[in-house]
């Protein structure tokens, strides 16, 4: 298409068919003032402050919604735009408040410093201020709408960029303001708090509540959310040492200007009182306050003596799907070439394993912004809105903006329910009979359902057998489809066979496959070799030429078989086969279903080391406490559940004595005659980039942002081909009559176990603990009111919970966040995959 | 409020949306439906009217706080609309809405507890040569003055 020629401020400049005429100016250096205006919201053209004159008719147009026409001549600064300007502002001023010297907006106002450049002090007209009257009582959002201008941001970030409608315009005119449903306060509405209206507001009209400090910020660094495995691009606000606030870095392509409650307002935790101070060691039977170097002598010497006395295979390390890349790489190399044993593995092992099995290094195989593309998307098994945030924003923006046609597979009638054209409130458990279903219609193999009756299917499943054919229609209609799945998968019996009929079914329609399994660094602890049978970057451990690649490189002897997985340990300690466990930044006891009973396996264990921020169930059996820092305390990289490589950095210096997992490790390492010393991060992960193949040119690569892993090929990897020939799908339990299914699963406001979120005062003030959840007519049948104590029980354990009655839940069917710690106790411990979110309990109303 | 809304059944709710499903631009001719049949949109057809039209609530609530013609309040039998537009301001058109105010005993917007009437002001009637305007229902009185507006209130 040809350019178009216009002048702009008598000088001549082109730009490109459709472009507005602030886009060029932008574009070409002109600067032209706006206040409604951002890149990545339509334009609306509500304030009107970026007025600009056309000479050759006169008029004043304004420039973010009006295209350029060839021969355009365009004055941004001529007297009568100047003249507008000020009017508008001065009319704005009229309705503000004059609280600017109290706002916590300050100096970062749009409005106010718009004000400035224009010269307006005292204004001319008549103060016709706003009243506020809305309420809240959330800990996150406060709104004083006296000081809205009406550019609605908000509302365009709330239905285009996050997709929630919690706010649109109420009334018109003078009355007009940004309001909920019913005009009630956010907390009534669904408002999910991810903050992006309150970074985009140009004003003090929305602003965060509860910072520790309100002025502004010295310092702002570019890091990465250490919540889930989207790894979100964030600036670190931080004051005299003290992190501030979070807010999404302006320079990505991954959240853009998104974040969600957990990412912005949930890292209060890391400045929490509980916070471990100094290393603690066992003497005499109680942990005691050590200084450093008598805490790593100790520890050395404690795994020494246990290697000496029982052998490699007495050694456990227990990495962490939150700890950085290259402290994965060091510990896995510390267990592996010092106490030469592959029983390594992490705690991703119970939601993302099964994954593993089923996509080449269980990697995402599209970008998360390629669903925003998607026509047609699975979602199975998975509540995004809850786990990942970032890609329930992605697929509703299809579902709205581009007309996407989603399914849904989910017993709950889950937030993205209400965006699907198609909603399968599956029983519990089933859901590999239906996908291996629907894998048939696809014209695949798939192995036999073994059912025989007509009307088997629709028993187990709770759906018509119509429904799968539909939905392989859908997906093989599909121009660029996209399955995504998540812990209602992973965490089911048989997950990784379900988890491999989605990868096939996904080889058969074309589709992208989206794992939503992971932490914030799952994927890099797997790509780090924290598991039992595989090196770094995923080369199985049996292999000879693997073997002596490793060994070459390191210096040292290596195993060769397969270690024990995360569970295995765990069972090990019971068994009295595992002397030693090595735990950095996890709390195996919360995270491995039947807490009690690993409890007690962990306080069999001769030597239990644990790297923390906190103390934790696990660290009371601890013999050695080492306290560890936070990702807003350390440098390094985390690669995301896109295979996204991004750098983490420091904001803030560890906290009280803490030190990051990285400078623990290597201060050990130097007490286990181990030749490896790092001076930092980056050194460590140039020894990464030189031997693990997706890893070869990181770091260079970083230099320019973020990188998509492997570089090596610069290709995404595909599902790997599979057959289902033999192999057998899941039994689905028949329920039997009074037995309740106990669903667990993360929520918005505490991910996963809760170590770190339950610690954010914010998170949770707005979702207190104790409770579980109960249909509608369940509640009814049991005469059950909101708030009254509920005991769960099956032959393992029993608990009691407050309810909350929930419309989300069909009736059966009991939903209890992660976060619950008594809850495990209700679970099975199993390998990897064995229902860690679904288990049988019987329910009863305590009468007291 | 709330007490003075008749309860409304899901079937009644399901029965006016079903000929709404998926068709966004229909958002006002739905709100008119909704309207004509109970005279007011009760805020209970918010939530299941977005629904269907794969709207927002806030922007169903948006579109229906925008129109003056829609109200979410139950309005009277009687609709009184007195004109406070220039031309019958300037021949004495708030002596007409005083008047209003004093016979019916309410205020601008407000609807009386009987549900017999709701009394409105609006900011032209388009019968400018008859100002100052007042309309009951569909029925125009031109030429009003404070004794013939008691009048023709009392007479209803």
């Amino acid at each position: 298409m040809d350019a178009v020629a216009i002048t702009l401020n008598g000088t001549p400049v082109s730009g490109r068919p459709g472009m507005t005429i602030l886009e060029l100016a932008r574009e070409v250096g002109v600067k032209i003032p706006t206040l409604c205006h951002d890149p990545t919201l339509k334009p609306v053209g509500a304030c009107r402050i970026c007025l600009v004159e056309d000479e050759k008719s006169g008029k004043l147009l304004p420039s973010c919604v009006t295209s350029i026409s060839p021969g355009m001549v365009i004055q941004t600064e001529s007297s009568a735009v100047i003249e507008n300007r000020k009017v508008i502002v001065e009319l704005m001023l009229a309705s503000h408040p004059e609280s600017c010297l109290l706002c916590e907006k300050g100096n970062r106002c749009r409005l106010r410093s718009l004000a400035a450049e224009l010269g307006i002090g005292a204004v001319q007209y008549y103060p016709m201020p706003h009243f506020s009257e809305t309420q809240e009582v959330n800990p996150f959002i406060l709104r004083d709408l006296s000081k809205c201008i009406l550019c609605s941001k908000c509302i365009r970030a709330d239905h285009e960029l996050v997709v929630t409608g919690a706010l649109d315009y109420l009334h018109r005119g003078f009355d007009a303001k940004p309001a909920t449903t019913f005009d009630g306060p956010l907390e009534s509405s669904e408002c999910t708090f991810c903050g992006t209206c309150v970074s985009l507001c140009p004003t003090g009209a929305l602003f965060e509540r509860n910072k520790p400090h309100l002025g502004t910020v010295s310092n702002r660094t570019p890091s990465v959310c250490a919540y889930c495995g989207c790894g979100c691009n964030i600036l670190l606000e931080t004051h005299e040492d003290r992190l501030i606030s979070v807010v999404p870095d302006p320079q990505n392509d991954l959240n853009g200007k998104t974040l969600c409650v957990r990412g912005r307002y949930g890292t209060d935790y890391i400045h929490h009182p509980e916070r471990l101070k100094t290393p603690l060691i066992r003497k005499d039977g109680i942990l005691q306050e050590a200084d450093w170097d008598e805490a790593l002598d100790f520890v050395a010497a404690g795994l020494m003596k246990c290697h000496a006395a029982n052998g490699p295979d007495a050694m456990a390390f227990f990495g962490s799907s939150k700890g950085t890349n290259e402290e994965n790489y060091i510990f896995q190399k510390i267990a592996r070439s010092v106490f030469h044993t592959n029983n390594i593995d992490n705690a991703g092992r119970l939601h993302s394993g099964p994954s593993l099995e089923a996509i080449p290094s269980g990697t995402m195989t599209g970008p998360i912004r390629g669903l925003e593309n998607s026509d047609v998307i699975l979602v199975a098994g998975a509540d995004p809105s809850a786990s990942h945030p970032i890609v329930s924003y992605a697929i509703k923006r299809a579902v709205r903006l581009n007309g996407a046609q989603l399914i849904v597979l989910d017993p709950r009638r889950t937030e993205l329910a209400g965006f699907a054209a198609l909603w399968v409130p599956i029983r519990p458990g089933s859901d590999s009979l239906l996908i291996a279903e629907i894998l048939h219609f696809a014209g695949s193999s798939r192995p036999a359902t073994g059912i025989s009756d007509p009307g088997g299917f629709e028993r187990r499943t709770g759906c018509s057998p119509g429904i799968a054919e539909k939905i392989s229609a859908m997906l093989r209609s599909a121009k660029s489809p996209g399955v995504a799945y998540g812990h209602g998968i992973t965490g089911q019996p048989g997950a990784a066979v379900s988890a491999r009929l989605l990868a096939a079914l996904a080889r058969a329609t074309g589709a992208a496959v989206y794992p939503l399994d992971k932490e914030s660094n799952s994927q890099g602890a797997w790509d780090m070799g924290c598991m039992p049978d595989r090196f770094p970057g995923h080369l199985p451990v049996e292999d000879p030429e693997n073997m002596a690649r490793f060994e070459s490189f390191w210096g040292a002897h290596l195993p060769g078989k397969p270690g024990l997985t995360a569970t295995g340990m765990i069972l090990g300690a019971e068994a009295g086969t595992v002397k030693s466990l090595y735990v950095m930044g996890e709390n195996p006891v919360r995270a491995i279903p039947d807490a009690p009973r690993v409890a007690s396996a962990l306080s069999r264990i001769e030597f239990l080391v644990v790297q923390d921020l906190f103390p934790t169930e696990t660290s009371k059996y601890a013999h050695a406490v080492l306290p560890s820092c936070s990702f807003a305390e350390k440098n390094g990289t985390f690669t995301n559940i896109e295979g996204r490589v991004q750098r983490i950095r420091r904001a803030i210096p560890p906290l009280h004595q803490s030190r990051s997992d990285l400078d623990i490790l290597c201060m050990l390492s130097c007490r286990l005659r181990s030749p490896a010393t790092y001076r930092s991060p980056d050194e460590v992960l140039a020894e990464i980039s030189s031997i693990v193949p997706q890893y070869a040119g990181i770091a260079e690569g970083l230099k320019r942002g973020s990188v998509f892993r492997p570089s090596v090929s610069g290709e995404r990897p595909q599902p790997a081909p599979e057959a289902f020939e033999g192999t057998a799908l899941p039994p689905t339990a028949p329920s039997k009559t009074g037995e309740f299914t106990l669903l667990r699963g993360s929520t918005l406001f505490q991910y996963l176990h809760g170590t770190r979120s339950a610690r954010s005062s914010r998170l949770s003030t707005i979702q207190p603990p104790g409770y579980v959840e109960i249909s509608v007519s369940d509640a009814a049948h049991l005469a059950v009111q909101e708030g009254d104590t509920l005991i769960i029980q099956n032959d393992m354990a029993e608990v009691r919970k407050s309810a909350r009655i929930s419309r989300a839940l069909p009736e059966g069917v009991l939903f209890c966040p992660f976060s619950e710690p008594d809850i495990s106790a209700l679970f099975a411990l199993g390998h990897a995959g064995e229902g860690v979110v679904s288990c049988s309990v019987r329910l009863k109303k305590s009468e007291q | 409020m709330e007490s003075r809304c008749p309860e409304i059944q899901k079937e009644e709710i399901d029965d006016i949306l079903k000929d709404f499903e998926g068709k966004q631009f229909e958002i006002i001719p739905a709100l008119q439906a909704i309207q004509a049949k109970y005279g007011y949109v009760p805020p209970v057809f918010v939530k299941p009217l977005a629904e269907a039209l794969r709207l927002f609530p806030s922007q169903v609530q948006g579109v229906m706080t925008f129109y003056a013609q829609f109200s979410m309040t139950p309005r009277g039998r009687n609709i009184v609309r007195v004109c406070r537009g220039t031309a019958c301001h300037v021949r004495g058109g708030r002596s007409v809405l005083r008047t209003a105010n004093r016979v019916l005993g309410l205020g601008d917007g407000e609807t009386s507890e009987d549900l017999n009437f709701t009394l409105e002001t609006v900011a032209c009637l388009g019968a400018c040569a008859l100002s100052p305007v007042m309309t009951i229902n569909r029925t125009y009185f031109g030429l009003m003055n404070p004794k013939k507006a008691e009048t023709v209130l009392k007479t209803i």
